[in-house]
């Protein structure tokens, strides 16, 4: 009962033993050969595609709001003109990636768990493994692969339509020009905002691809253990984002971006 | 599973946005820092950049047309701030422009603006040196701020002094509002000036009665009469001049 964690020291280094031995799996079988490229066009599709309209809607909203939200207290200090700013940089540094790797933790980190969950009660992986197919090279890799390709790509669709949704709430109150608006969004945004959430995305997709792999891949043979899985991967994930974010900052700060 | 053909075109779209909102966003930000197209290097030197950081604007005419590149420290008074700018501005920029450090607004960032000062002058080279103002130094002033309210502090403490020695009757001031002596003192010279007056009235009519100076006072009278008659017989008396001194001369042997 790995994926529902035992308490005892022993059951955490076991837990933590078969995922880095997971993780290994995972990591040599990207350079195998037969690469399954079909299957990982066809989890982009699934995984990235299908999770835009959340992302997109989502992301609006998160731009809209905070300028929303923003604009009384600009208001009071009189620094109206810095709201496009501001905006700007918190959804790229922080809002944007963290919010959208909490839903790609939600809806995919959930499929992908309740997905390889079923496959395994149902016994299609072990049907996989005496057919001489490679379950982990087919199931695992893709899927991670998957979402390290999509968690940046929706993350940075998201951070172009927040701008959208805040451009919208700032023309609520008066007409501002769309060049004047993202000139002044993008006048105080670096390269050190851009790249540290970007790369730091990369990992939220390792994480929730990984997590949700694992947690399916070694879930029990019952009924209720699919569901079991798809909980503790989208519990799991969006824990591991949280970690990763926190330890994001750190690097970046030290860096002295 | 295989992929269908709808689905890797709708991938390919998606990602294919995706990769160009990045490849947008970072040629935004790398036009703000003038990575791309022709830029020229110019430096300033300063003694005290003012909270100065790297990627600040250089402003000129009031227009962006560059950014700070680096700054850097080259001696224990100086920082050395190197700049770049757009080349399409390099002919305005000429070797004798200034430049300043300043701030955008109340509340807004830090920056360079260069302003020239002649029109004939040579161009700027470059990666040439621009000649610099240092910033206004605001410790400074608070420092001079502070020396000045030390001062007004002495001199208000001296002032305080002085009142609280008026006001217990200390010094020329404080008698003068408080002591009732002087006034006293002054009623008594009032009194003796006018006794001293009664007694010159007094010796000034026994000088009169003095048979010495009879003749210079009654002398004195004879021609105040006179004086007086020739003012009120100016319009009427028909006297003669000649009448006139036979007059005098009459009176003057009367008085002998």
């Amino acid at each position: 009962m790995a994926q529902e964690g035992t308490l005892s020291i022993k059951g955490i280094f076991e837990e933590a033993g078969n995922q880095v031995l997971f993780m290994f799996r995972f990591f040599r079988n990207i350079f195998r050969f037969n690469f399954e490229w079909n299957e990982l066009i066809r989890q982009c599709y699934m995984i990235g595609y299908k999770s835009f309209p959340l992302v997109a809607i989502t992301g609006f909203i998160v731009g809209f709001v905070m300028t929303l939200q923003a604009e009384p207290t600009m208001k009071e200090f009189g620094a109206e003109s810095y709201i496009p700013r501001m905006v700007a940089v918190s959804l790229i540094r922080e809002i944007c990636p963290v919010i959208i790797a909490l839903i790609c933790a939600g809806k995919m980190a959930s499929g992908i768990g309740a997905e390889l969950g079923s496959m395994k009660v149902t016994e299609q992986v072990e049907a996989m493994e005496v057919s001489g197919a490679n379950p982990i090279q087919y199931l695992v890799v893709t899927r991670i692969l998957a979402c390290i390709f999509m968690v940046p790509l929706l993350t940075i669709l998201a951070e172009g339509l927040g701008m959208a949704g805040s451009y919208s709430a700032v023309n609520i109150s008066g007409h501002v020009s769309p060049t004047l608006f993202f000139n002044k969004a993008f006048s105080s945004v670096a390269f050190g905002d851009l790249l540290p959430s970007f790369i730091k995305t990369v990992f939220f997709g390792y994480a929730i691809g990984f997590v949700g792999c694992y947690k399916g891949y070694n879930s029990d043979r019952g009924t209720e253990s699919v569901g079991v899985a798809a909980n503790s991967a989208v519990v799991n994930a969006s824990l591991w984002i949280i970690v990763i974010d926190g330890i994001a900052v750190q690097i970046t700060n030290a860096l002295g971006y | 599973m295989k992929a269908t053909s709808g689905q890797k075109v709708r991938t390919g779209v998606f990602a294919i946005a995706g990769l160009v909102l990045l490849i947008g966003a970072i040629f935004l930000i790398g036009k703000k820092q003038n990575m791309f197209g022709d830029t020229f290097h110019i430096y300033g030197t300063f003694k005290n950049v003012g909270g100065l950081q790297v990627g600040n604007n250089v402003r000129f005419v009031g227009i962006n047309v560059g950014t700070v590149e680096s700054i850097k420290i080259i001696s224990d008074t100086m920082a050395r701030v190197d700049m770049i700018i757009r080349d399409k501005v390099h002919p305005f920029i000429k070797s004798d422009a200034v430049a300043s450090i300043g701030s955008d607004g109340l509340m807004g960032d830090k920056l360079i603006s260069i302003a020239s000062t002649s029109e004939n002058a040579t161009v700027i080279k470059d990666g040439g040196l621009i000649a610099t103002l240092n910033p206004t130094d605001f410790s400074k002033i608070i420092s001079r701020v502070e020396e000045i309210a030390d001062n007004a502090q002495v001199i208000t403490d001296g002032l305080a002094d002085i009142a609280t020695q008026i006001s217990s009757g200390q010094g020329s001031i404080g008698r003068l509002l408080y002591s009732d002596d002087l006034s006293k003192n002054l009623e008594g010279s009032v009194n003796n000036l006018k006794k001293g007056t009664a007694g010159f009235s007094e010796n000034m009519t026994a000088l009169k009665h003095n048979f010495l100076l009879k003749g210079y006072y009654k002398k004195k009278a004879r021609e105040k009469e006179a004086a007086a008659n020739m003012a009120a017989g100016d319009s009427t008396s028909q006297m003669s001049k000649k009448e006139i001194r036979k007059a005098e001369r009459k009176a003057r042997k009367e008085s002998n």
